[in-house]
């Protein structure tokens, strides 16, 4: 079973144009990254704060909504954060010219 | 609809039932009873002794505690660095990092959670690979300009039961006006008894059915022409050379008439308003030659006259003899003095009635058409620019220049024979011919063909007239159908630019036409010059002279040629081994 989740993580960050994969607990604290530790480190601890206030925003507007997925898209390069009820799910993609 | 809910409940009671009516009567006060104090009760109160007592006015309040959602919080320490570890994982020991982590990661919720959300991660990832969601769409795409649609649209018919040709059509001078048509066959036959049927029509523009009004002229109507003030008279210039005036109010036969003897002697082609304070002037043409001026007041006899006589000789008195037969006559406000006349030989005639002689009145004139003019009218855009019909063409003239018109475009198939402005718009102008087709130009947007053409009908069509506001086109056939037409609103309205662009076409076809002149004139000159130049000295060309040198030049040249091309020869052989 973590095999499988070892497996997925993988297949995910050899997706073309895919940086790194992180996967953040409810606490902040990186559990698999695929990129190191400093940077894993500072887009845990930054992007949970960002996926709860969006959560909170979306659940505000309409409490019978939830937040389902949140993409921040930069010059240089796209952030995809998948959240989950205890985890969330970080992939930073850079575009295809 | 719903219907409607009554929010009331009436009913009625009977007077009878609501019980006696109170008869009230007005008596002096007077003592009922009176109660005695009891002085047993008495001793049993006493007075309280004062104390002081403080109350406060306030807004009554309550208090109410009720249970909401339980919060369970619990503190937890977070080191800023890096995020919240528990407390025995220490955060510089590798090993416990390492085993914390690994321990997560073999938890049930952790490989739930990744299998959950990777196919959503997926297929975004894919997506950002397959297309660039984020750039601006269509950013290098230039501006089109918008299509302009032009759309004709045949908006009712109004039939004329004994289907007799259209003569002649009018708007009448009123906020809705009214459509006056005459019929009459205008073709020469031996058989008189065809325009026995004289009736001319006032129709409403929504009533097909039948005519508004009827009128019947003396003999049959061939022009009409609308009071500028007054929208129930309308003149009519007849057959037989008369002028009959309608109150189409009032009665079916004409209010006054014009002697035959002092009127014109051939049926009335141009009937026009004049410009005066009373509004009660009109001019008139006919084949006969002459224009008569003429007080709608008093039409006993006309106020004036001019005979259309241009081509005749130096001493000759214009006379019915050497005058030209008017087709149709062309007045404009703008211009108070001056009008227009289209003559039957193909003639426009500029007249200014201010001249002193003759040949000042009739200041100048055109050769326009090979046959009669059949309609000759100023452009709206500007005075010195007029159109007109006849034979096969339409040709745009300029008072400026004399030997041609300025602009002329391709012969139609068919005979044209009614052509117009288009009232509000600079650049356009509308034809019918004898094919039953109607032709909207817009010089300014296609110069070789109409930009929109609509055949209206089986026969040919006669006239054309448009209503001043530009949105309804009447035009009538050889059938006795007057069709209405509508036109889409970029055919009605001018363009921002039109005005000045139409002015610059004109000023430029007016340069080129004066430009063509004046070197038609050189050329001539010096044809004339040249010609007395020969006459008087001999000449002998030297032939033989002149071939032999041409000879010797010619092979010189040759061979130069041909020593260029061997050199070159030579050149690239030597390169290919």
């Amino acid at each position: 079973m973590a095999n499988e989740a070892e497996e997925t993580i993988r297949k995910l960050s050899q997706h073309k144009g895919v940086v790194g994969v992180v996967v953040v607990n409810g606490e902040g604290i990186p559990i698999k990254t695929t990129l190191d530790n400093h940077v894993s480190v500072q887009y845990a601890g930054l992007l949970s704060a960002l996926v709860d206030k969006a959560k909170s925003v979306v659940r505000d507007l309409d409490p019978t909504n939830d937040l389902t997925f949140l993409r921040i898209r930069s010059k240089k390069s796209e952030v995809m954060v998948a959240p989950d009820k205890d985890f969330i799910l970080i992939v930073v993609q850079n575009p295809v010219e | 609809m719903r219907s409607y809910i009554k929010s009331t409940y009436e009913y009625t009671k009977l007077r009878k039932n609501f019980g006696r009516q109170p008869l009230f009567q007005d008596v002096p006060a007077h003592l009922i009873d009176s109660i005695n104090p009891d002085r047993e009760e008495q001793k049993q109160y006493m007075l309280r002794n004062p104390v002081h007592r403080e109350i406060q006015a306030t807004m009554p309040q309550s208090e109410h505690d009720a249970n909401t959602k339980q919060l369970i919080m619990h503190e937890q320490g977070i080191n800023h660095t890096e995020g919240g570890w528990p407390r025995d994982v220490h955060l510089y020991n590798e090993d416990h990092l390492a085993r914390h982590r690994r321990r997560v990661q073999h938890e049930d919720g952790y490989v739930h959670a990744i299998s959950n959300l990777k196919p959503q991660v997926e297929h975004y990832i894919d997506q950002n690979n397959a297309i660039d969601m984020y750039q601006t769409y269509f950013a290098g795409m230039d501006a089109r300009a918008p299509v302009e649609k032009y759309n004709v649209q045949i908006a009712n018919v109004f039939k004329d039961t004994y289907k007799r040709p259209v003569s002649c059509i009018v708007w009448t001078n009123e906020k809705k006006s009214k459509l006056a048509a005459s019929y009459s066959y205008q073709e020469y036959t031996a058989d008189k008894s065809s325009n026995n049927r004289t009736v001319s029509y006032v129709w409403d523009v929504n009533k097909q059915t039948s005519p508004l009004y009827e009128f019947y002229p003396e003999s049959s109507c061939w022009r009409l022409a609308p009071s500028p003030d007054n929208p129930d008279i309308l003149v009519a210039g007849l057959e037989n050379g008369t002028i009959n005036i309608f109150d189409i109010r009032n009665n079916q036969d004409a209010v006054s008439k014009s002697s035959v003897y002092n009127s014109h002697k051939g049926p009335i082609t141009g009937l026009l308003y004049l410009h005066s304070r009373t509004n009660s002037e009109f001019f008139t043409g006919s084949p006969d030659g002459q224009c008569l001026w003429w007080d709608i007041r008093n039409l006993f006899k006309p106020m004036d006259q001019l005979f259309m006589s241009v081509r005749q000789a130096q001493n000759v008195e214009p006379s019915f003899s050497t005058a030209e037969g008017v087709s149709c006559i062309e007045f404009d406000r703008g211009l108070p003095t001056k009008f227009l006349t289209g003559t039957e030989s193909g003639l426009v005639i500029n007249a200014n009635r201010m001249g002193r002689s003759h040949s000042e009145v009739l200041t100048n004139y055109w050769n326009a058409h090979s046959g009669p003019v059949r309609a000759v009218h100023r452009s709206p855009c500007t005075l010195r620019m007029f159109i007109t019909c006849g034979d096969w063409n339409v040709r745009i003239w300029s008072e400026e220049v004399r030997t041609a018109p300025i602009i002329v475009t391709r012969p139609y198939l068919y005979q044209v024979t009614d052509v117009a402005w288009a009232p509000l718009r600079y650049s356009s102008y509308m034809a019918v011919c004898q094919g039953g087709v109607f032709h909207y130009w817009d010089l300014l947007r296609k110069y070789r063909e109409p930009i929109a053409t609509l055949q209206i009908s089986k026969h040919g069509l006669t006239r054309l007239t448009p209503h001043p506001e530009g949105e309804s086109i009447a035009v009538g056939d050889n059938c006795g159908s007057l069709y209405l037409l509508h036109l889409s609103e970029n055919m009605i309205l001018p363009g921002s630019q039109d005005k000045h662009l139409f002015h610059q076409i004109y000023d430029r076809e007016t340069r080129r036409e004066h430009i063509l002149d004046n070197r038609v004139k050189e050329i001539r000159l010096k044809h004339r010059k040249d010609d007395a130049e020969t006459h008087v000295s001999n000449e002998r060309v030297d032939d033989e002279g002149v071939v032999k040198t041409a000879e010797i030049d010619y092979f010189k040249t040759a061979n130069e040629e041909l020593n260029k091309i061997d050199g070159l020869h030579f050149a690239s052989s030597n390169f290919s081994e």
